[in-house]
């Protein structure tokens, strides 16, 4: 008897921690560097750290739907330098933000359908995580063409005052942010509220069992990876308008950063679980372990190994708990 | 869907062929090295001249190592994408025991224990953390860089003349890296076909349930065979140091790619179970025939990305199961 309530204390502890867990994380975090450095704690500190992060919000709520349809999309690091460069260089040769940001986000979902047609002839032959390899190799096709329209490996500055209105700063104030937010609630409304939500899900939870209600497997990855490259392809957009220049080196990390975030936010690695939102807040957590290893002035390369770090230990913490939670 | 694969048959019968059935694929890869020689020689002739085979097969020698433990990991069924950053780190670590003023067989030795030990390393997070391994390696690239510009964020000399002597010399006009990478690659593809070890590593690779019931002990296997993928990545380091004498942090960026590329190209299965020594090592030599070809070109690194990422296109495209 008293074992089994004791389990079930344990279990009821370890539920919390799956669920508050990121937001604990996220305030023992600002609390940690606050008490390091007050400056930390300023309005400003904060508002640059969201505006960091806008485009990797809008990035990580692409990875979780992968995630959750348990694919990954490893190109999201060339498709962002892509985008960023198609932004940058149209915006340069004369063509207005309209004709530009549209054209990014075409490239995007044009990588993203590659990488979705490589993966569904992949299904049969890996298990787990077919998308992994055909995304490394659109992630090669990505940052060569980006880096072949770059003249002499220099970033594309961007001076133009429509493109800076809709992209750039108000005051302080990052407009993407606004636009991460719509992304994040679409995404939301889309993977809770639409059969096509109900499908990565039924999929990622169990790719046998979707086709006998009928669900196509290799369509629905296709088309969740086609989404998450034009969601890319949109996060470098506005990783484009927060640098106000364009490069293909500009979406290093976010792989890493993303599905750490997504992990860290709580979507399960194998699939079937996750939510959007929760995913903003992993992206806080690993904006804020940055921002406050720079301001205690630590080296880039630590900050790197921390990252690398930190993802890999939220995942095994991840996957840990969900297995007590399943034998319990 | 695909976990309870067969066996091939060749293994329960314990046939173990060098080529393993393979043979029309290495005949393919002959034959696309010859035409890649024939387009790029028509365009350029230096292409043809002796000093630039001999500067390929310089530069080839870490591919073919690194793409020798790629081969190992992905039979194995795993992946790892830390092979760059474990070469990068190796590289910046070796003249830092240099200027420790330790002797060089005694460097040499350490650089393969870091080597091993990144993979003891990727091997944990792989099998004790049950992170799966694309995700754990991705992880440990961004920790081993991270240590590696933590080391030295600038180039480091090797000025140690034995080194030099050992790695950065030709005998007979052939440089002894590409002698190196040869001679281990001869000696893996023997290990492949006689060894106990190698038809253990298929049948894990194969299924992993199904070498746990024949009694295997899948896990340890695993870890073996991390620990000498890092290994491999290390050889690699030292190589890549005989060629220029010089280590970099950021050294061979992206090579993860080009190794397991090299090791599909010569009929490796990406998932586990199959995989050839001669055909990854004739991969690694066609990819490097490739770039070379390109560089002579005068066209940039961007158009060798491009080529890479279209290579591995068709390459997928072509995967047949």
């Amino acid at each position: 008897m008293t074992t089994k309530r004791e389990t079930s204390i344990k279990a009821q502890a370890l539920q919390f921690f799956a669920r508050a867990g990121v937001v604990v994380y996220l305030v023992v975090l600002v609390v940690a560097f606050g008490l390091v450095n007050p400056e930390f704690l300023a309005p400003q500190t904060l508002l640059s750290i969201i505006s960091v992060s806008s485009p990797l919000i809008v990035v990580s709520a692409a990875m979780t739907m992968c995630l959750i349809c348990a694919e990954v999309d490893l190109s999201v690091v060339g498709v962002v330098g892509l985008a960023s460069t198609i932004t940058a260089l149209l915006i340069t040769r004369g063509f207005p933000w309209p004709v530009a940001v549209p054209a990014a986000v075409a490239a995007g979902t044009v990588l993203g359908a590659v990488n979705g047609l490589l993966t569904s002839r992949l299904v049969s032959v890996m298990p787990f995580f077919p998308s992994f390899f055909p995304t490394l190799a659109t992630t090669a096709l990505a940052l060569g063409l980006a880096e072949a329209m770059l003249p002499s490996k220099q970033a594309i500055a961007i001076s133009d005052p429509g493109f800076a209105s809709v992209f750039g700063f108000a005051g302080k104030f990052n407009i993407p942010i606004l636009y991460a937010v719509a992304v994040v609630v679409l995404m939301h409304l889309v993977l809770t509220r639409t059969s096509f939500g109900y499908r990565i899900q039924a999929v990622g939870a169990n790719r046998r069992a979707a086709p006998l209600v009928g669900i196509n497997v290799k369509r629905t990855k296709f088309l969740v990876l086609t989404v998450s490259g034009a969601l890319a392809g949109f996060g470098g957009v506005l990783t484009a308008g927060f640098f106000q220049a364009g490069h293909s080196m500009l979406g290093r990390g976010y792989d890493l950063d993303t599905i750490g975030a997504a992990v860290i936010g709580g979507t399960a690695l194998f699939g079937g679980k996750g939510n959007v939102i929760a995913s903003v807040w992993g992206v806080l957590v690993l904006a804020v372990l940055n921002t406050g290893l720079q301001i205690v002035h630590v080296e880039p390369a630590i900050q790197l190994a921390a990252t690398g770090a930190l993802v890999v230990i939220a995942v095994a913490v991840d996957l840990y708990v969900r297995r007590r939670l399943a034998v319990s | 869907m695909s976990e309870a694969r067969t066996v091939p048959v060749a293994l329960i019968a314990g046939k173990r062929r060098l080529l393993e059935g393979l043979e029309w694929r290495l005949l393919f890869l002959v034959v696309a090295m010859a035409g890649v020689t024939v387009f790029f020689g028509s365009l350029n002739r230096y292409y043809l001249t002796w000093a630039h085979f001999r500067d390929m097969g310089r530069q080839a020698s870490l591919l073919v190592v690194a793409a020798l433990g790629a081969n190992l990991i992905i039979v194995a069924g795993e992946i790892d994408l830390s092979v760059g950053a474990v070469v990068g780190m190796v590289s910046v670590a070796v003249p830092t025991l240099f200027d420790l003023d330790l002797p060089m067989p005694v460097v040499v030795f350490l650089a393969l224990v870091i080597g091993a030990a990144a993979g003891a390393a990727n091997g944990m997070i792989t099998l004790r953390l049950m992170v799966p391994s694309f995700l754990a390696t991705l992880g440990s690239m961004a920790i081993i860089r991270g240590i590696a510009l933590f080391i030295s964020n600038q180039p480091r000399q090797v000025s140690d003349d034995a080194f030099g002597a050992v790695f950065n010399d030709a005998i007979a006009g052939i440089p002894e890296v590409l002698l190196y990478s040869v001679g281990l690659m001869a000696v893996v593809a023997l290990f492949w076909k006689y060894s106990r070890f190698s038809l253990r590593v298929r049948a894990v690779g194969s299924s992993q349930q199904g070498a746990n019931f024949a009694g295997l002990p899948a896990r340890r296997i695993k870890f073996v065979v991390f620990v000498l993928a890092g290994i491999f990545s290390a050889a690699g380091a030292l190589l890549l140091l005989g060629q220029s004498l010089t280590g970099l942090a950021v050294a061979a960026e992206g090579l993860e790619l080009n190794a397991i590329a090299a090791v599909i190209l010569g009929g490796g299965r990406l998932g586990g179970g199959k995989g050839s020594v001669v055909g990854t090592f004739l991969g690694a030599l066609l990819l490097t025939m490739v770039f070379s070809g390109i560089a002579g070109m005068g066209l940039t690194a961007a158009w060798q990305l491009l080529t890479k990422g279209m290579i591995l296109v068709v390459v997928i495209v072509f995967m047949r199961e």
